[in-house]
């Protein structure tokens, strides 16, 4: 078993830790790596920020100036007369 | 056969659906706006909902809200959509997937911002412009890894039901989330997120 990661199988490791667990082989190599990579823990701290970022933009959308076209509303509502 | 123009209650399904697209249809919208590339798009998958809650409207039990009941359409449509189109896989990109994500994967490259996007969530989300690059940089991301990435990272949606729903190995998923959010981390670079929150840290 190999006892040192590169830095981009690390960031591939802290994406995938956000989605599924990691194998305890994996999390010992992701956690060593990160001790002695400054950069890692920055990447790692970037990925967690885009996530909540991510998760708090539908509630922040609403109150966002997004409106279906009027022509397209109309259509719809043709095509339900239609129906 | 269901006459859809005979009315059961004070209105007609008709008169009803018609009203919930006034209603809803902004929201529908932006929804799938969201989780899809085009406006075009958007618009069929908004129009298919309205008319398929047209011809379910007598199986609408109410028990939950209209606006419920036609996010949750609109969500089975869009997923119906990719799901049409061809498996979600890697596969779609003849080398992997490596060719979008060349600029962001270089593996030093990739961490060697460690002055820039210290994102400060709450604030990037109360500016209405940010915002708007956010779903510019969603929108370069190549149509299924949107699909992927809207549904973990935006609707918190767990990794075994969309590997389920999308008929994804996880290994593929983690492949395309990771791709996916350095496109973004690179996308946002680009826009000049750094700027942002760099007196906040």
């Amino acid at each position: 078993m190999k006892l040192m990661i590169t830095c981009e199988e690390a960031s591939t490791l802290l994406s995938e830790k956000i989605d599924v667990p990691l194998s305890p082989a994996k999390r010992l190599l992701l956690q060593t790596h990160l001790l002695m990579c400054r950069k890692c823990t920055l990447f790692k701290g970037q990925m967690n920020s885009l996530r909540k970022v991510f998760l708090g933009l539908e509630d922040a959308s609403s109150k966002d100036e997004i409106k279906m076209p009027d022509s397209s509303r109309d259509r719809i509502k043709q095509k339900l007369r239609e129906q | 056969m269901v006459d859809l123009n005979k009315s059961t209650d004070l209105e007609s399904p008709v008169e009803e659906v018609s009203q919930w697209v006034e209603e809803h249809g902004d929201l529908l919208y932006r929804f799938a706006r969201y989780r899809v590339s085009s406006h075009e798009l958007a618009e069929d998958l908004v129009q298919i909902t309205f008319i398929s809650a047209l011809k379910d409207w007598q199986r609408f039990r109410r028990e939950s809200s209209p606006k419920t009941w036609l996010v949750s359409i609109l969500r089975h449509k869009i997923i119906d959509h990719y799901r049409r189109k061809k498996p979600a896989s890697l596969e779609d990109f003849p080398d992997g997937g490596e060719a979008v994500t060349q600029s962001a994967i270089a593996s030093e490259e990739m961490v060697q911002d460690t002055e820039s996007i210290r994102l400060n969530p709450e604030e990037i989300l109360e500016h209405q412009e940010l915002r708007h690059t956010l779903r510019e940089c969603l929108d370069l991301l190549p149509e299924r890894f949107k699909q992927v990435f809207v549904m973990r990272d935006i609707e918190n949606e767990s990794t075994e039901n969309i590997c389920r729903e999308l008929n994804l190995s996880v290994s593929n998923f983690s492949v395309m989330m990771y791709r996916a959010r350095l496109l973004l981390k690179d996308c946002f670079l680009k826009k000049g997120f750094p700027s942002l929150s760099k007196n906040k840290y």
